[in-house]
């Protein structure tokens, strides 16, 4: 099937009243992800890769007024115990990493999701899937004889059905940012459910991050989640447990595309390189992602104390086994000095050592920034 | 959501799908078309060329004409042991327990109009008025259980009479006139119900095992070392898997189970899927064992196959506290109709009932037993182990040497007891029925 016609977009230069709020579209330099928001933002660190200051640029997006709305579920003072927990289990973190310094540095985002309607006309065939029980059988024998149990299982009747679909389906989601998976692993799901109508007062005082997917490059997406839907719902017409195999050949017409907004928390803290290092927040269930660093500078200090400890344990150590010609019973503290300053230099590769292991756990979590 | 009527003008289902009703609108379903709907319809046969009765002739191998010679070849669709099993679903075994139910037990002729009486269990009937054959006369109250395969009758009427006096002629404890003098006219082709089963079957056995072991040991008696044999019982385990295969089990209570399991084997691999035509002018009997009474029964068969595999794992034959757990896996089950000439004959005012297999030819039935052979058998058998004791004992009384003969006597007298004891069995599983 062709791709339906989709929307155009207008482009978006200065401070409008975009939405019921005056919006200032704005960039970053080195993510090159676009946002709307206040004025007052504009310099500010950017709320998606936490590397480049936001700056004036025009935006380029949809004019009608996003359809849905996640609202905030966690106030600000909810995110304190969250980013002290994140902060907890890191020894040896940079000084920057705190949860006090991360809360003041809280900016709200609303990221964006496109919720698409459209009726769906064509054909379809796959396997459903109907449960059933079977009896099956189990035979014992000891010496009192025979003994029969009935044992029942499970099991899936896989039948062909085939047919005709003519449906219309509203606001089925689809990812509107390219980086919306990963997102999404970092800080869970959201209940879409929640989902109230759009109000501009909702969104005063957050960054709205503008779609990098636009309809046209979002429509696979879309596309497959209609289909999923209707194979959904030809399973729940067949009156089946299961279906696989699904296949649809339809048409895709009304089409019509909004915003879904979803609510997160960014901050940040700074590592050893002086580099930003972005904390999201999930502001629906507070599920916080981001990667937490050691700081190797605290690590090889920690190890200089430790090393410089020992030496001059080592040299006290020397200093009674010399002592010792004279006054025997030196010799004893001395071996025992010995002992402790080797203790010490050992003990010194620990925190030289666990920063680097811990940040390179950490590498699979990196958020990922062009 | 808003909801639309699909559209059916561009598009058309596969001819043999049907559209079924859909939990949900907007949305159109079609499914394959069920089978065997036609294959149950009450069948009447008659001839398209002269309009006289016809039945299933063997020799033509189809549905034939006597008056005319008209010969309808069947369409039989050969499918072998890989006709389709079915499971032992929870529904089945549910609906399976009520068997046929209370059918309809009267049949208008469509043929002469005449009110036809359906004798019980009958699949088939011919109208006593107009000899007109009819089949499906009954239907299965689930789709399931209804016949699906068949081994169509191979053996021709005429052949039967021969083969059925060549059986009687043998065995030499029979009268031996029997051959003679009896005299079987009336040979009544049948489709017996038959329940096929099949299952994976895994078992963990337990058991107390004897080794025989020889130990040198001193005897104060006699004052040597003598050896004994003695057995060390270890405690082993292990496991046996056996596959069943098609075990067949009669579906009809009322047929002699004895003389029909002497029929056996029926080679599956002739099975057809059951069409009407090969039951026309024949009879045919539905089940009256259901499904799970005959599934007890083979299963009851089964355990003890896995459990005569468990025994054969054993390396010994000293064997004591065996337990065992058969866990059957992938059961299916079929129902089949299998051919069956049955026939009476009459000797000396007593009735005996013969089969012959419809399929292979072989025959079984009820022998008389000339007992005056059977008791002068046995008593040649039993005599030397007696006369031999008998000649031993005054020798052994006075202290001689008779303690020779009598041992051979006693040798000989069990040897001709174990004998004379299968003769018996056999004359009288000869009559049995």
């Amino acid at each position: 099937m062709a791709a339906p016609a989709l929307p155009s977009t207008q482009v978006v230069e200065s401070v409008e009243p975009l939405w019921g709020v005056p919006f200032q579209p704005a960039g970053c330099p080195h993510c090159k992800q676009v946002f709307l928001m206040a004025n007052n933002f504009l310099g500010s660190v950017c709320p998606d890769c936490g590397q480049g200051k936001l700056a004036a640029q025009p935006a380029l997006l949809r004019p009608e007024a996003p359809e849905l709305l996640i609202p905030f579920q966690k106030k600000p003072s909810d995110v304190l115990p969250i980013l002290a927990s994140f902060v907890k289990g890191v020894w040896l973190h940079p000084d920057d990493f705190n949860a006090n310094v991360m809360l003041q540095r809280l900016v709200r985002v609303y990221w964006p999701m496109w919720l698409v309607d459209s009726n769906v006309a064509g054909d379809w065939q796959a396997e459903v899937g109907f449960d059933y029980k079977v009896e099956s059988a189990q035979e014992s024998y000891s010496n009192s004889g025979w003994h029969s149990r009935n044992v029942i299982e499970n099991r899936i009747r896989w039948e062909p059905r085939l047919g005709l679909i003519n449906r219309y389906y509203d606001n089925i989601a689809s990812p509107a940012s390219s980086d919306y998976q990963k997102r999404l692993n970092q800080i869970g799901n959201y209940r879409l459910a929640q989902a109230v109508p759009y109000q501009s007062n909702q969104v005063n005082g957050a960054v709205l991050k503008v779609p990098d997917l636009q309809p046209e490059s979002a429509w696979p997406s879309a596309q497959s989640n209609l289909n999923r839907i209707a194979a959904k719902d030809c399973q729940q017409a067949c009156a089946a447990q299961h279906i696989r195999n699904y296949t649809i050949h339809a048409s895709y017409d009304e089409l019509h595309w909004t915003q879904l907004l979803m609510p997160m928390f960014f901050t940040f803290y700074t590592d050893d390189a002086g580099l930003a290092q972005p904390i999201l927040i999930n502001g629906q269930t507070g599920v916080i992602g981001g990667v937490r660093l050691a700081s190797q500078k605290k690590g090889w200090q920690w190890a200089g104390i430790s090393v410089g400890i020992a030496a001059v344990i080592l040299i006290f150590a020397l200093l009674c086994f010399a002592l010792s010609v004279a006054i025997p019973s030196l010799s004893i503290l001395g071996l025992l000095m010995a002992i402790l300053a080797f203790a010490g230099f050992a003990f010194a590769v620990v925190p030289a050592v666990w920063p680097w292991q811990w940040n390179r756990k950490q590498q699979d979590q990196r958020i990922v920034t062009k | 959501m808003t909801i639309q009527t699909p559209q059916l003008s561009n598009w058309q289902p596969p001819k043999d799908f049907q559209e079924i009703k859909s939990t949900l609108p907007g949305i159109a379903i079609f499914a394959p078309r069920p089978e065997g709907v036609k294959a149950e319809a009450l069948t009447t046969y008659k001839c398209p060329n002269c309009g006289a009765n016809t039945r299933f002739d063997v020799a033509a191998g189809g549905v034939a004409c006597e008056s005319c010679g008209y010969i309808a070849p069947s369409k039989a669709q050969k499918v072998g042991t890989a006709a389709g099993e079915l499971e032992f679903t929870l529904d089945t075994l549910r609906q399976a327990q009520q068997g046929w139910g209370t059918t309809h037990k009267e049949l208008h002729c469509d043929s002469c109009g005449a009110n036809l009486s359906i004798p019980e269990g009958a699949l088939t009937i011919t109208c006593p008025f107009c000899a007109s054959n009819k089949v499906n006369v009954r239907v299965s109250p689930i789709d399931h259980l209804r016949p699906r395969f068949l081994i169509p009758f191979k053996i021709k009427p005429e052949d039967l009479r021969r083969r059925a006096l060549e059986w009687l002629g043998k065995g030499w404890f029979h009268p031996k006139e029997l051959a003679a003098d009896v005299v079987i006219d009336r040979f009544t082709g049948i489709y017996l119900s038959f329940w096929t089963f099949t299952a994976d079957i895994s078992s963990d056995w337990k058991a107390e095992v004897g080794y025989e072991r020889q130990e040198t040991y001193y005897d104060p008696a006699s004052k040597t070392h003598r050896t004994r044999t003695v057995i060390d019982w270890r405690w082993r385990n292990g496991r046996a898997s056996i596959n069943v295969t098609d075990l067949l089990i009669a579906g009809n209570q009322h047929v002699s189970c004895l003389i029909l399991e002497r029929l056996y084997p029926f080679n599956l691999n002739d099975l057809v899927v059951y069409t009407p035509d090969f039951l026309a002018g024949w009879q045919a009997l539905a089940y009256d064992v259901t499904l799970p009474d005959a599934w007890d029964q083979g299963k009851a068969i089964m355990r003890e196959k896995a459990k005569k595999a468990c025994y054969a794992k054993i390396d010994s034959h000293h064997v004591r506290n065996f337990s065992m757990t058969a866990d059957f896996s992938d059961e299916a089950w079929r129902y089949v109709l299998l051919p069956v000439y049955l026939a009476a004959y009459k000797f000396e005012d007593k009735v005996f009932q013969v089969m012959v297999n419809g399929q292979t030819g072989s025959v079984a039935g009820q022998k008389p037993v000339a007992w005056w052979k059977v008791w002068l058998a046995i008593a040649t058998l039993l005599a030397p182990g007696i006369i031999l004791g008998l000649i031993g004992l005054p020798f052994l009384l006075a202290g001689g040497a008779g303690i020779l003969p009598m041992a051979i006597g006693l040798i000989l007298l069990t040897i001709g007891g174990i004998i004379a004891f299968n003769l018996y069995q056999q004359a009288v599983s000869s009559e049995a029925s």
